[in-house]
């Protein structure tokens, strides 16, 4: 079966294939800034309660290898983007992914020491952070 | 493809299409370099970075308004 196309029908394509772009990149990048900006407010939160003795030795060092293995994340994650921004090609959701998982590890540790509001907030924004 | 459909597609894209492109001029939404932006701090800052600052900010604040009021 050969399917006629129009000029206007290759209008019709393009223009939701740009659409669709457009849109599937805006969540990723406002998702990856939402991330970020969670973890560190959720972070700063975390120090103030370290700094006041309520963190046990043994969670405080869970909690850094955690935060190490965002961190580590991250990098990979901003590679992608930049490798993405200069040549077009590249699997970025995958490592923005990795990223997300990792920061859910380390909110996971530090829920306890939030205080009950900043924990609803934060876990309520980290669903938010849509990575596709 | 019928006249109707196609109009229907149009107009549709092209909605979605202004939405799209409206929410990105009224920076609603981040940019790749903001994300970019982002995660170069998120992997730049350390936690002892985070645990330093609160010591910091928690030491002004005793200086500022007394130990008896810093929790």
């Amino acid at each position: 079966m050969k399917i006629e196309t129009s000029k206007h029908d290759r209008i019709v394509f393009f223009a939701v294939l740009l659409t669709a772009t457009l849109v599937s990149c805006q969540g990723l990048y406002t998702g990856t800034v939402t991330l970020t900006q969670v973890v560190d407010s959720a972070t700063r939160e975390y120090a103030h309660a370290y700094n006041s003795g309520l963190v046990p030795a043994e969670t405080a060092s869970k909690v850094a290898v955690a935060y190490e293995a965002y961190r580590k994340a991250a990098g990979v994650a901003r590679d992608a983007l930049v490798a993405y921004k200069q040549t077009g090609a590249g699997d970025t959701s995958n490592a923005v992914q990795t990223a997300k998982q990792a920061a859910s590890q380390f909110i996971d540790l530090i829920v306890p020491f939030l205080t009950t509001e900043k924990a609803s907030q934060v876990k309520t924004q980290l669903s938010k952070a849509n990575v596709p | 493809m019928s006249p109707e459909l196609l109009t229907a597609i149009l107009s549709f894209a092209t909605r979605f299409g202004i939405d799209a492109a409206t929410a990105f001029l009224s920076h609603r939404t981040a940019s790749i370099d903001d994300a970019i932006e982002a995660l170069r701090q998120a992997k730049e800052k350390s936690l002892d970075d985070y645990i330093r600052e609160d010591a910091r900010q928690r030491a002004l604040a005793t200086k500022t308004i007394g130990p008896e009021n810093v929790t």
